[in-house]
């Protein structure tokens, strides 16, 4: 087993559930939150001066706050991506995928789609201050946000976190959420 | 609603996603992927090394070279690409291949223009007065579809060195009648950074050719660049693997060009034309085995051969090299197909191992071939007599087309006798 393997394996033993979950409660859905967490393996491991930090000078606490920050930098970077895909989608083929996610999404309960109504942004101060129990201070850093925006973000978050929650089961049964 | 009722609301979606009792993600999953992002960073890597020996005064970094596929149970094992099994105790193959420069990277090129990185809303007065030694000659020539793109352009080598490299970032940046740019990609979005090795040029001196330009996206709303008159600047930003921003850079460049846009227009297929004498290739896993015969020009070359017999565990990953025996734009790749019986039994690559050329006649570039030994299922080839051969391919983009893509054999190796234990 080459070092990096022996890496992986430890890392996946002893952080990769709660890994999982960050990414899951980052994206709402299972399978996406595990091509997240690969893809964060893949950023850290699968180059050199990547695989050398984590295989050599890193405590596994700061290897686990390398693999969350790839994951939070994936998840955000494909909210960008999908913002100008669809922009263009309509040049290319291949939208049925794209549906039927979307309509994955439509059949999930309360708590995730709640969670599916927070802007990305809101949504990963959220999760990085109630999940993962980071300061305001320590979130604004991993985001690379002023403090005062992610208290912002928190108290939208909140807010938005309870209306959707309370919205009436017949308004999500209107627009077909509800099945 | 306070932080226990948000921590309720989190509890509770993971509860949803049932991953309350759940073990973790799968470690053999995450192996394989990671395991096939280093083949292919240390392929890219060892490409842009063996690109860039040619690119005297230009740029010039050094990768790991390329070794054969070696016997199993080779004791110790540096400057690797593959993850072939071996008995060498921790040493990690893909962690001796450096992707830095190396030293003096030789001077900068005195013909490079200066790099331009033009953003969303900026007045853009034009390109540096210094030309590039590349240059971006032509635009649409006609009515665009919505978006701006796709069209055909020209990319010309005025200078009297062979230009190759990857390029990190293809920039279009559309401006108004009052100079500002209204549409183009986000430089400071990570998106468009670290790409690694999707386009690669490789230009010899006084030679064109094209170059395709991709859709570009409305500033502000990211939509589609709408019907409009306006005027378009071409960058080709070459550079090395894993850029982390512009500095990194160097820059060809092009424009303005007229760019009409009519949302009434259609994506059409680009005029690239595959190079006489390549021949179609749409042979799928299962169909009976007919060698095709390139008259291209095209030479693959191994740098080693497939070593036989072998386990079925042990996926065939080595180094080639392919010389162009015409000039060539279009996906370029390997793939490895065995043969059974006169069927074929092999699935063809997963596309994220192909990288977009532009390539001059006799340039000659790196191209690795891999194959995870699988049949058309996806389960492991069960132990046996077959027959490999290694087959370039060339896949030519096709918006009408069924796969999206034309895919031609623009040159094969020999065949040889695999034996999979």
């Amino acid at each position: 087993m080459t070092a990096w393997e022996e890496t992986l394996s430890v890392l996946v033993r002893e952080h990769g559930q709660r890994l999982h979950r960050t990414a899951y409660l980052l994206c709402g859905d299972r399978h996406t939150a595990e091509d997240l967490v690969q893809e964060a393996f893949v950023r850290v491991l699968g180059r050199r001066r990547g695989a050398a930090q984590v295989t050599r000078g890193m405590e596994p606490y700061e290897a686990e706050a390398y693999l969350r920050r790839s994951i939070l930098n994936l998840y955000l970077d494909s909210y960008r991506r999908r913002r100008r895909w669809a922009g263009i989608r309509h040049l290319a083929a291949g939208r049925d995928r794209v549906e039927s996610a979307a309509a994955r999404t439509e059949a999930r309960v309360d708590a995730t789609r709640a969670l599916a109504q927070l802007p990305p942004q809101v949504r990963a101060c959220m999760v990085l201050h109630y999940y993962e129990d980071m300061s305001v201070a320590q979130v604004a850093a991993e985001l690379e946000l002023a403090e005062g925006t992610v208290k912002r973000y928190l108290s939208d978050g909140r807010a938005i976190l309870a209306v959707s929650l309370a919205e009436p089961a017949d308004a999500d049964s209107s627009r077909g959420g509800a099945r | 609603m306070n932080a226990d009722d948000v921590r309720s609301v989190l509890r509770r979606s993971i509860d949803e996603g049932g991953l309350s009792d759940d073990g973790g993600p799968d470690e053999t999953a995450i192996a394989r992927r990671v395991r096939g992002a280093r083949r292919r960073r240390v392929a890219t890597v060892a490409a842009a090394s063996v690109a860039s020996v040619a690119l005297v005064g230009v740029v010039v970094w050094q990768a790991g070279r390329l070794v054969d596929d070696p016997p199993p149970a080779t004791p110790t094992v540096t400057h690797q690409p593959s993850e072939e099994p071996s008995t060498a105790p921790s040493t990690d193959p893909s962690d001796d291949v450096t992707d830095e420069p190396t030293g003096d990277p030789g001077g900068d090129p005195d013909d490079w223009s200066d790099a331009v990185f033009p953003a969303c809303g900026d007045a853009f007065a034009g390109l540096p007065e210094r030309t590039s030694q590349l240059v971006v000659t032509e635009g649409p020539g006609g009515p665009t579809p919505t978006g701006g793109g796709p069209w055909l352009t020209q990319v010309r080598n005025d200078g009297a060195t062979e230009i190759s490299g990857d390029v990190a970032y293809a920039q279009t940046v559309v401006v108004d009648g009052e100079g500002v740019v209204v549409a183009t990609n986000d430089p400071t979005s990570d998106w468009f950074w670290g790409a690694e090795g999707s386009l690669h040029l490789a230009i010899a001196p006084g030679d064109t050719l094209p170059f395709p330009v991709s859709p570009t996206w409305r500033c502000g709303d990211s939509q589609p660049l709408p019907s409009g008159e306006y005027e378009a600047y071409v960058l080709l930003s070459v550079g090395e693997i894993g850029v982390s921003g512009p500095d990194d850079l160097e820059q060809a460049q092009g424009g303005p060009f007229p760019l009409l846009v009519d949302d009434d227009r259609q994506p059409e297929r680009l005029p690239v034309e595959p190079p006489p004498g390549a021949v179609e290739w749409t042979t799928a896993c299962g169909d009976t085995w007919s060698a095709p015969e390139p008259t291209t020009g095209f030479a693959l070359d191994l740098e080693h051969e497939i070593r036989s017999p072998r386990a079925a565990s042990d996926d065939i990953d080595g180094a080639a090299q392919v010389t162009a025996g015409a000039p060539v734009t279009g996906v370029l790749y390997n793939d490895v197909v065995l043969v059974r019986d006169g069927q074929v039994v092999t699935p063809p690559p997963g596309s994220d191992a192909h990288v977009l050329h532009a390539l001059s006649e006799g340039s000659r570039v790196p191209l690795g071939f891999t194959s995870s030994l699988v049949g058309c299922d996806g389960s492991t080839l069960p132990a046996g007599q077959y027959q490999a051969v290694v087959l370039t391919l060339l896949a030519i983009h096709d918006p009408g087309s069924a796969q999206g893509a034309e895919t031609y054999v623009v040159a094969t190796s020999d065949v040889v006798d695999l034996v999979l234990t």
